[in-house]
């Protein structure tokens, strides 16, 4: 039987936020908030009926401020960037938020975990039981669970 | 003028309630249920904290829950009967009806509708911004003050005792009750204990047991199958809900609150300033209830909208024989913790207490007066938050002097003035300006020790350094301004601030510095600051401040005296010398005076490199080795080198597990121990990591412009970007975080500004 689960490796303690913050919210809560100790780069965001609606990183709103602009051939640049980023911050979550990713129940065993981390450049997997979001499995501890059953502690090194 | 609520639709309506349905009914009709089963006996209690009779408690669970929930913002805020704002109904109204010859009922109806007309109001005109700037120790100090008023009036209902007279103070309730002690009524006081034990200890057996529901239930029944609620009892009768005013099995709430049209003149005055006091309580309550819930929620609150709620549910409630309500700290925390999702299990908690009474007020009758006060006492001591108290007493004077400024007026003032002392000591203790801003010069000894010397004898000189001491309040902000320029002289050329002494918040102190160097660059002159602290260096982070003084002029605060103050000094003197240099040379050069961030600002140079040519076990090997000496959870990519030290790909995570995974069957994924999945993984150790590494990067180099990088990000679709030298060795990364850093800079964020409210 499997020993290890997405419940032994999911982080309890992460970010919510609602799909109406702005993106302007959002990177102050990034920026300044509690978030800036764990630097974990993925937040929560909760609908406005209160169920699970998604993951965001810190990605998905650098690109969600950036939108469509390019740069033109008109030097300087960095006022019209400006202006266009200024506008985009107003968007909300809601404006941004990517499409569903997959998610698991509590009991899925690190096999399929590692299955799912290969499959996209997932930043975490949430964990979801009845519909709440439980805990969010981190790439980084998929990888280090991966790396402990893999690795043989004595043979193993830069040979 | 746009209202809160202006932007409702009925189809989008319907949407709602189809998703409604499917989705979150049920989760919101068991969580109504428990907050029922903890607010019924709550709710009858609290009633009695107002002198009134218990079921109007239970009107006000229903009528103003429903109204507020309705038009409210959160989720979860459980709006009701609570202790605190009951103890002021109290002391507000029980003294009238005496004075004015009014029926008690008749005069708290007008008091409920006032308060709700005034909340309304203040929701309306949109001041939801005002209750940031209570402090929370006010709510903390009149919590504590309101527990003990609540604990000293119920001992008599506890004891059973009755007093002839009706007491003004807190002391003469004290008095009385100690004068009355021989009278007590031993049979309730027997309900009273064993309610309040049943309150405290089923929770401990289990969690989820009712307290106080089984107290109530408990103790009622021994009294009526005893017969100690008879009249045969004589003196030692228990008294019961049903001696108070009946409760009656119907639903046949309305009643005009007679003194509303018109309002008798004195008698609205005089209850006006109450009223006044009682909403901005309610409000506090219910605003810093609904924002400690959100923060665990991650709702998005509207404090106006809030106020709507709250005002329209007291208005509403004065035509249903309400008292004034407000946020209920348990009952809302129980509704989120037992998984309520939207407005409507604080409805259903409402639908479920009607049904209780019409189900059970035969039986609710029969509950004795003391055990509700049982359950009161219980509530009182925890209103009394020692670990809040004391962790406020160590948090500094001011915090202090509000808390038990606060406390204390509870204790000797009519209870609605402590909301007003409380709300006034905030405030002015957030504007005074605490001791002084004091500003010296320092000016350096032969022996290089330092002299602190008035603006007014010190020596001109090309180098003035003023030393900045004590606490800074915003008000003050200004002033200072102006007294700093007051160190200018004409051979001044530039001014050098020490802040290693000055307590300010972060907020404050930035403003002064930018308007100062605003000036100092107005007239030509240069700023350069020293003993700057840590948490200082944050916010000028942050706000951009850093870069528009430029990190050469900055110094920042060391364990060793005046060490920062010495390098400043040196800067500030080649300063002059440089200008002095210029104009000798008086030849002007156009400066260049392009201000665009660019990637070397915002890169981190701490990233995992690693030859081309290994296998991927080695890869593992490392990284896993690394990442035990890194907390934070953000996926790292390993960066590889070819044999000349120049980037040459990227592996990421992803990858890496994709490859050791690609034999993984989808049969077997959940089948396999830790062992097998293993051994498994190991049969693709020795792939060569250049097969799989992505080759395709972008260049990157330090000059590169904050815009460039993210469009590259959004081009490239990964997750980070190299940045190499000229001859294209890796010296460091970007990652989005830095990049929402550089933009965070880039439109000026000032972090204490950026943080959302709730």
């Amino acid at each position: 039987m499997p020993d290890t689960l997405a419940r032994d490796l999911m982080t309890k303690r992460f970010l919510r936020i609602s799909t109406a913050h702005t993106l302007r919210e959002t990177m102050g809560i990034i920026l300044y908030g509690e978030q800036k100790k764990h630097d974990a780069g993925a937040i929560a965001v909760i609908d406005q009926e209160g169920d699970f609606a998604g993951i965001i990183t810190p990605q998905n709103v650098v690109l969600g401020l950036l939108n469509d602009w390019t740069p033109g051939k008109d030097d300087p640049q960095k006022d019209a960037f400006l202006k266009s980023t200024e506008t985009h911050l107003s968007k909300t979550i809601q404006d941004i938020l990517p499409p569903k990713q997959p998610s698991v129940a509590p009991d899925a065993t690190l096999a399929r975990l590692i299955k799912l981390a290969g499959e996209s450049e997932y930043e975490c997997i949430p964990v979801i039981d009845e519909g709440r979001v439980e805990g969010l499995v981190y790439q980084t501890d998929i990888f280090k669970a991966a790396a402990g059953v893999a690795l043989n502690p004595e043979t193993d090194g830069i040979g | 003028m746009e209202l809160p609520f202006s932007s409702f639709r009925f189809d989008d309506l319907f949407n709602r309630l189809d998703h409604y349905s499917r989705f979150s009914l049920r989760a919101d009709a068991l969580s109504g249920l428990t907050v029922a089963v903890m607010g019924v006996p709550q709710a009858m209690a609290y009633a009695l904290i107002a002198g009134l009779p218990p079921v109007w408690g239970l009107y006000t669970a229903m009528v103003t829950c429903v109204v507020s929930a309705a038009l409210g913002s959160s989720s979860h805020l459980v709006t009701g009967p609570t202790n605190a704002i009951c103890m002021v109904i109290l002391s507000l109204t029980a003294h009238l009806p005496e004075k004015y010859g009014y029926s008690l009922l008749e005069i708290v109806l007008l008091l409920t509708f006032l308060t709700g007309a005034i909340q309304f109001l203040f929701g309306i005109l949109r001041l939801g911004g005002i209750i940031r700037y209570v402090s929370h120790s006010v709510v903390v100090g009149f919590t504590a003050g309101a527990g003990v008023l609540i604990a000293a009036n119920q001992l008599k209902n506890l004891l059973g005792i009755h007093f002839e007279e009706r007491p003004e103070h807190f002391y003469e309730v004290l008095k009385l009750t100690i004068l009355e002690l021989p009278h007590s009524n031993y049979y309730a006081l027997i309900l009273g204990l064993a309610t309040a034990l049943c309150v405290v200890f089923l929770p401990k057996v289990n969690a989820r047991l009712p307290g106080a529901l089984i107290g109530i239930v408990v103790s009622g029944g021994i009294a009526y199958f005893l017969g100690w609620h008879l009249p045969e009892m004589g003196a030692n009768k228990v008294e019961i809900v049903k001696d108070i005013e009946p409760i009656a099995a119907t639903l046949n709430l309305f009643h005009f609150p007679q003194l509303i049209a018109p309002p008798p003149f004195e008698l609205t005055r005089e209850l006006g300033v109450g009223a006044i006091a009682l909403a901005i309580l309610g409000l506090i309550e219910a605003a810093s209830i609904a924002r400690a819930v959100a923060a665990q929620s991650g709702q998005r609150l509207d404090f106006n909208r809030e106020f709507v709620g709250q005002g329209a549910g007291n208005i509403v409630g004065s035509f249903f024989s309400c008292f004034a309500g407000s946020g209920s700290f348990t009952r809302t925390a129980v509704c989120y913790k037992s998984g309520g999702k939207t407005r409507m299990s604080a409805v259903f908690s409402a639908l479920w207490t009607a049904t209780t009474i019409l189900l059970f007020a035969p039986i609710a009758n029969y509950i004795p007066k003391a055990s509700l006060a049982g359950i009161l006492i219980i509530v009182a001591y925890s209103m009394i938050d020692k670990r809040r108290l004391v962790i406020t007493w160590k948090s500094g004077k001011h915090s202090r002097m509000v808390l038990f400024g606060t406390l204390i007026s509870t204790l000797i003032l009519p209870l609605e003035y402590a909301v007003f002392v409380g709300v006034f000591l905030s405030i002015v203790l957030l504007l005074r300006v605490t001791g002084h801003t004091d500003l010296t010069q320092l000016v350096q000894r032969p022996d290089s020790g330092f002299d602190e010397i008035p603006f007014s004898r010190a020596p001109q000189s090309e180098v003035v350094t003023v030393n900045m001491e004590g606490d800074l309040y915003f008000a003050a902000a200004e002033d200072l301004d102006y007294e700093l320029l007051k160190c200018l002289t004409p051979k001044t050329r530039v001014v050098i601030l020490r802040m290693k002494r000055l307590r300010a918040v972060g907020s404050t102190a930035m403003a002064i510095l930018e308007h100062f160097d605003e000036i100092l660059k107005s007239k030509n002159m240069h700023l350069v600051v020293c003993g700057i602290e840590e948490s200082l260096k944050d916010v000028m982070t942050g706000s951009g401040l850093r870069r528009q003084i430029g990190e050469q002029n900055l110094f920042y605060a060391d364990n060793k005296l005046f060490q920062s103050t010495e390098l400043s000094l040196a800067r500030a003197w080649s300063i002059v010398e440089m200008e002095r240099r210029r104009n000798q040379a008086a030849s002007k050069s156009p400066i260049n005076l392009d201000t665009s961030i660019t990637v070397e600002s915002i890169l981190s140079r701490r990233i995992l490199r690693f030859g081309n040519q290994h296998q991927i076990r080695e890869a593992v090997w490392l990284i896993s080795e690394m990442m035990k000496h890194i907390k934070k959870k953000n996926a790292q990519p390993l960066f590889l080198q070819n044999t000349e030290g120049k980037l040459d790909s990227e592996l990421t995570l992803s990858v890496v597990l994709k490859t050791l995974g690609q034999n993984l069957r989808n049969e077997e994924l959940d089948a396999l121990s830790d062992e097998k999945l293993g051994k498994k993984l190991r049969e693709e150790f020795r792939i060569r990591i250049n097969t799989i590494a992505r080759k395709d990067l972008p260049k990157i180099e330090k000059s590169t412009r904050l815009e460039t990088a993210v469009c590259l990000l959004r081009e490239h679709d990964s997750h980070t970007l190299p940045v190499c030298d000229e001859d294209g060795r890796l010296i460091g990364m970007i990652a989005p975080i830095d990049l929402l850093k550089g933009l965070g800079e880039a439109l000026d964020f000032n972090p204490e500004k950026e943080m959302p409210n709730a």
